[in-house]
C-alpha cells in the first residue's frame, strides 16, 4: 500500500485531483477513530477527518515520501483535533450527564449485560471517565488518548504533538495522575 | 530501600519500565502491592466503543471533500496570479507569466 501511495501522491500533484480519492477511501476509518477518541463526539470527529484530508491536500507537495500517507494524515488528523478540543466552547459545553447521544450509550452497555444495576453502574462509570477526560487538558488528552487507547510510542506522540519525547511522557503523566484521582471514588464501587 | 515512584510505574505499565524498575517491583512486596493497585485502575480506563462506520465511510468522506479541492495545476496556477495581484510577482518569470495570462482573461475579445 505504501509505494501505492506514493503513486497516488505523485498523480495528485501532476494535477489527477480524482487520484486523491483513492487515499481518502484507504485511511478515512483510521483517521475517524482517533478523531473520535480525541474529540469525543461524532459530529467534531466528522469535521476533524474533512479538515485533516482537506489540510493534507492543500501541503501535498510538502509530503516527505520516507513517510506513509496513513501516517502522515493520521499526525495532521491529531493536530486538528489537538486544535479543536483545546478550544475553550467546546470543553466548557459538556456537562455532567449530559452525554451527546445518552440511548447509543445505553444500547452500547445494554448489549455487553442486560442487568439493570450493572448497566446502571457501566453508565456511572462511563460518564465519569468521559467527564474526567474533558476535564484534560487539550495536550494532556491527545497524549493519554495516543499512549493508552492507540497503543503508540512516546517518540510517536512526541513527534505528533511537536514537543521533546520528556515533555510527552509528562503530558501522559499529568492525564494518568488526574484520572486516577477522578475516578478513584468510582474504583470501590466498579 | 526506595520504592518505585508513580511515574516508574507507569513506565513499567507502558511497558517502558528499566530493568532496575522491574527488577525492584518482583523483590518488593509492598511495591508490587501497589503497582497492582495503579494497574487495575489504569486497566479501568477503557476506550469508549468507536461509533460504528460502514464499508463505503471512506466514500462518503470523499463525496463530501471533493468539490472543496483545486486540482494541483489550477492551484499552482492560482498562487502565481495571486501573487500578481499582490504585487509581488512583478519582475519574476512567473510574474510575467501570469500578468500576461491577466490581460488576456481581461480583455473583451478573450471570450
Amino acid at each position: 500500500m505504501q509505494g501505492n501511495d506514493h503513486s497516488i501522491v505523485r498523480a495528485v500533484l501532476a494535477g489527477d485531483k480524482e487520484a486523491y480519492g483513492a487515499l481518502v477511501r484507504a485511511h478515512s476509518a483510521a483517521v475517524f477513530r482517533v478523531a473520535f477518541r480525541i474529540a469525543g463526539n461524532e459530529a467534531d470527529a466528522e469535521e476533524i477527518v474533512q479538515e485533516a484530508f482537506l489540510r493534507a491536500y492543500q501541503r501535498l507537495d510538502k509530503f516527505e515520501q520516507r513517510s506513509t500517507f496513513g501516517t502522515w494524515v493520521y499526525r495532521i488528523a491529531v493536530n486538528c483535533a489537538l486544535n479543536r478540543v483545546g478550544q475553550p466552547g467546546i470543553e466548557a459545553e459538556y456537562r455532567y450527564g449530559e452525554e451527546s447521544d445518552p440511548e447509543a450509550k445505553t444500547v452500547q452497555v445494554a448489549a455487553q449485560d442486560a442487568d439493570p444495576e450493572r448497566v446502571l453502574l457501566g453508565r456511572e462509570v462511563s460518564a465519569a471517565q468521559e467527564l474526567a477526560m474533558q476535564r484534560l487538558t487539550a495536550t494532556e488528552k491527545c497524549a493519554f488518548v495516543l499512549r493508552h487507547l492507540e497503543e503508540r510510542s512516546m517518540g510517536e506522540i512526541a513527534e505528533v504533538l511537536g514537543v521533546a519525547p520528556n515533555a510527552a511522557k509528562q503530558a501522559v503523566f499529568r492525564a494518568v495522575q488526574k484520572l486516577r484521582r477522578e475516578l478513584a471514588p468510582l474504583r470501590g464501587n466498579a | 530501600m526506595k520504592h518505585l515512584s508513580e511515574e516508574e510505574q507507569l513506565d513499567i505499565y507502558y511497558e517502558d519500565g528499566s530493568e532496575e524498575s522491574k527488577a525492584h517491583l518482583k523483590a518488593c512486596r509492598e511495591c508490587s502491592a501497589e503497582y497492582a493497585k495503579f494497574k487495575r485502575s489504569l486497566d479501568a480506563i477503557k476506550p469508549e466503543a468507536v461509533p460504528t462506520r460502514g464499508a463505503d465511510y471512506g466514500e462518503q468522506v470523499w463525496q463530501r471533500l471533493q468539490s472543496r479541492l483545486i486540482p494541483y495545476e489550477k492551484m499552482a496556477a492560482q498562487c502565481c496570479w495571486r501573487r500578481h495581484l499582490l504585487g509581488g510577482g512583478i519582475g519574476s518569470t512567473s510574474g510575467r507569466v501570469s500578468s500576461r495570462r491577466l490581460r488576456v482573461m481581461a480583455s473583451p475579445n478573450s471570450g
